[in-house]
């Protein structure tokens, strides 16, 4: 027990300090995020991912993107030089009041995940007729 | 902005590697200030360098770029990737909430560690990732001895 207790904490303090982010297996897509009067919508940097792979859910107004990376080298290559990251990719995003969240749609092309969040028809704006 | 700091071979690894570079920039960019595409560029877009017994594979991001729109060159050693990428994704009447996807003229160059066979390389670019496929130089293929 205590031998699997010594083994979280150098897990811990492995992954803390400073530039732990640069060694964290998950890599943080970049993303675009605009905001029209009908929706909200992403795009995310995902280079790499598997269409199949990518799962994009909306759980207690969070919005969670996720995606495994498959190795981009062959068994056997030796590398030389790396700057991409390996691992998966994992971001959340905070929703606002007013998403519609039966009426999310997502699509995955040339390496970006792009998600569209339509607004409630409540939180649309509306125009006030002036009688 | 970072392409241009990227070229300055001084900078100090720690820095470089806060800011995402590897350790051992320095060989790669020897050749960055020669090229105009470089020197052009608003962004480099990361790579990866591997080898295997026949050839040097070289893996480049490019995310929301069109095959159109991809140069790949190769002289002296030196391979270089440069091309654009489309600024379109927020539009019309929408406003922006966040912007962090890099945009615009985009180049990176790769001394190469072997000599390649220039007519065989092939390149292919698929959910954003580019990779091209160089074969190495008859002469630089390692060369099986047999003991006898």
């Amino acid at each position: 027990m205590s031998q699997v207790n010594n083994a979280i904490v150098k897990k811990s303090e492995v992954e803390s300090g400073p530039g732990a982010f640069l060694r964290a297996p998950l890599s943080i897509p970049a993303s675009d995020v605009s905001e029209t009067g009908e929706a909200y919508v992403l795009h995310l940097d995902m280079p790499g991912a598997q269409k199949e792979a990518i799962s994009v859910t909306v759980v207690d107004g969070t919005l969670l993107v996720r995606a495994p990376l498959a190795p981009i080298h062959g068994e056997g290559a030796a590398v030389m030089y790396r700057e991409i990251r390996t691992g998966a990719y994992e971001r959340r995003f905070t929703l606002g009041e007013g998403i519609d969240r039966n009426n999310v749609d997502a699509r995955y092309e040339n390496g970006v995940l792009t998600v569209r969040l339509l607004k409630t028809e409540a939180s649309k704006p509306k125009d006030i007729v002036i009688r | 902005m970072l392409a241009r700091f990227e070229k300055y071979q001084s900078v100090d690894p720690l820095i470089g590697e806060l800011l995402g570079f590897s350790r051992d920039f320095d060989s790669l960019y020897a050749s960055s200030l020669e090229s105009p595409a470089v020197e052009d560029a608003t962004f480099a877009p990361h790579l990866d360098v591997s080898e295997n017994k026949e050839e040097v594979v070289v893996v480049a991001e490019l995310p929301g770029v069109k095959k159109e729109e991809v140069k790949i060159s190769l002289e002296k050693g030196v391979l270089t990737i440069n091309g654009k990428r489309e600024e379109d994704t927020i539009s019309g009447d929408a406003r922006g909430l966040l912007r962090e996807q890099r945009k615009g003229k985009f180049a990176r160059t790769v001394r190469l560690p072997y000599e390649v066979d220039a007519a065989k390389v092939s390149a292919e670019l698929s959910d954003g990732l580019l990779r091209i496929v160089l074969p190495k130089a008859e002469a630089a293929r390692a060369h099986q001895i047999t003991v006898r």
